[in-house]
């Protein structure tokens, strides 16, 4: 007796509904792919849109500006010239020697210091390199002078200061004559700044 | 060897053709979209950054021309304060503006000028040096030292000052007098009008010759007088 070739429709069944699963799993993902497509397709026209409707508004804005600026290009001219003129101003006033305020500077600190010291002579440059010297009657006025020179008081007038002469004479001169008795010694302080 | 494929699986690959050409096409869409979308939007923002630079400077001028009403209430007046250092700082030099700023400075101070002689060694075409012989008292120097600045109506400068103590002067002097082509178009670059600027423009003010300045205002032209007032004794 000869046997009937049969197909067990059931034998795989368990293979084909995994199968079945997995394509199902698949529709899915494509469903959300084609929604996420379509969402990021949206999210770049809005943004898009939302950058040239930013741009619009800036262009507009700019040729407001633009056109209060055309309008009132006379006002904007004055003050560019004024700058120019006031840069001009300052750099020129970098070669002046501004010989006032150091002077003035440098009388005060010596009513400071002591009365009997007298500034004799101030030579100021346009790069401030200050050479000046003292007249005093005695030694004791001199280091008083000295000693008063190295405070911090007198030293922030100066970057630097060197004592770069000590003389002392019997004083012949006639400049002090009205302070100093002519017996008395001339000392001169010379100092470079 | 015949690979077996099982037709199960080859009719549901068929059923899912569509889904698969679907999902191809949209992930090389989707490729495209955001290579489109970067460089788009890298566009737009490039062209907005500029703009909006562009609007700031713009608004930042404007701030400036609107400052004009504000500086007006504050009596600076810029036609007057450019009209000032247009006469400080002229842009061609005039020889006679030069002694008369030197007789505004004798008349100011009472330090004589007594000669005056060109210095071309130190001379350029901004500059001209002009070595001058002064005398006068002690006060008299000192109050020329305070005003030779702006008192005479130019600008005027002194590179170095060798000063003794004594009761009269009679020195030599070496002043610039300076000249300057302004030109309007060589800056566009931001303008700030700073407390230092006000500051500035008082003291010119207050110490430019008031004469020059009542010249100035009552000259509707807006151009400073140059008719100089003769003098009966020039040194």
């Amino acid at each position: 007796m000869s046997e009937i070739k049969r197909i067990n429709l059931f034998s795989k069944q368990k293979k084909y509904l995994k199968i079945e699963q997995y394509f199902s799993w698949f529709r899915t993902a494509v469903i959300i792919w084609v929604i996420g497509f379509l969402t990021f397709i949206g999210f770049i026209l809005i943004s898009l849109f939302q950058q040239q409707q930013k741009l619009k508004t800036l262009d507009l804005q700019r040729k407001q500006y633009l056109a209060f600026l055309t309008r009132n290009n006379q006002i904007e001219a004055k003050f560019i010239f004024y700058k120019n003129k006031n840069a001009e101003f300052n750099n020129i006033m970098t070669n002046d020697v501004n010989f006032l305020p150091y002077y003035r500077v440098l009388n005060e600190s010596l009513k400071f210091s002591t009365s009997a010291a007298l500034l004799n002579t101030l030579t100021i440059n346009k790069d401030r390199n200050t050479d000046f010297s003292i007249l005093v009657e005695d030694y004791d006025t001199a280091f008083q002078f000295i000693k008063y020179a190295e405070t911090d008081h007198f030293l922030k007038n100066f970057e630097a200061l060197t004592l770069v002469e000590f003389s002392s004479q019997l004083n012949t001169k006639t400049l002090l004559t009205t302070t100093l008795d002519n017996q008395t010694r001339l000392i001169t302080l010379s100092f470079k700044g | 060897m015949k690979i077996k494929i099982d037709r199960y699986i080859l009719r549901v690959l068929k059923d899912h053709l569509g889904y698969f050409v679907l999902i191809g096409f949209i992930s090389l869409m989707l490729i495209y979209l955001i290579i489109f979308y970067q460089q788009k939007s890298s566009q737009n923002n490039f062209a907005i950054a500029t703009i909006e630079q562009q609007n700031a400077d713009y608004q930042q001028r404007i701030k400036l021309i609107n400052q004009q009403t504000i500086l007006l209430k504050e009596n600076i007046d810029l036609d007057k304060i450019n009209m000032i250092m247009t006469a400080l700082i002229p842009e061609k030099e005039d020889f006679f503006s030069i002694i008369n700023a030197l007789n505004r400075l004798s008349s100011l101070t009472n330090f004589q000028v007594t000669s005056y002689a060109i210095n071309t060694a130190s001379s350029t075409d901004k500059s001209l040096s002009i070595i001058i012989s002064g005398e006068g008292d002690r006060e008299a120097f000192l109050k020329f030292l305070e005003h030779y600045n702006l008192g005479g109506g130019r600008l005027i400068t002194i590179d170095k000052i060798d000063y003794s103590e004594t009761n009269s002067y009679s020195i030599k002097i070496k002043l610039n007098f300076y000249t300057s082509k302004t030109n309007i178009q060589t800056v566009k670059k931001m303008i700030n009008f700073t407390e230092q600027d006000k500051k500035l423009i008082k003291k010119i003010e207050s110490q430019f010759p008031a004469e020059m300045l009542i010249q100035t205002e009552n000259n509707e032209s807006g151009d400073l007088n140059i008719d100089y007032k003769t003098k009966s004794q020039l040194f």
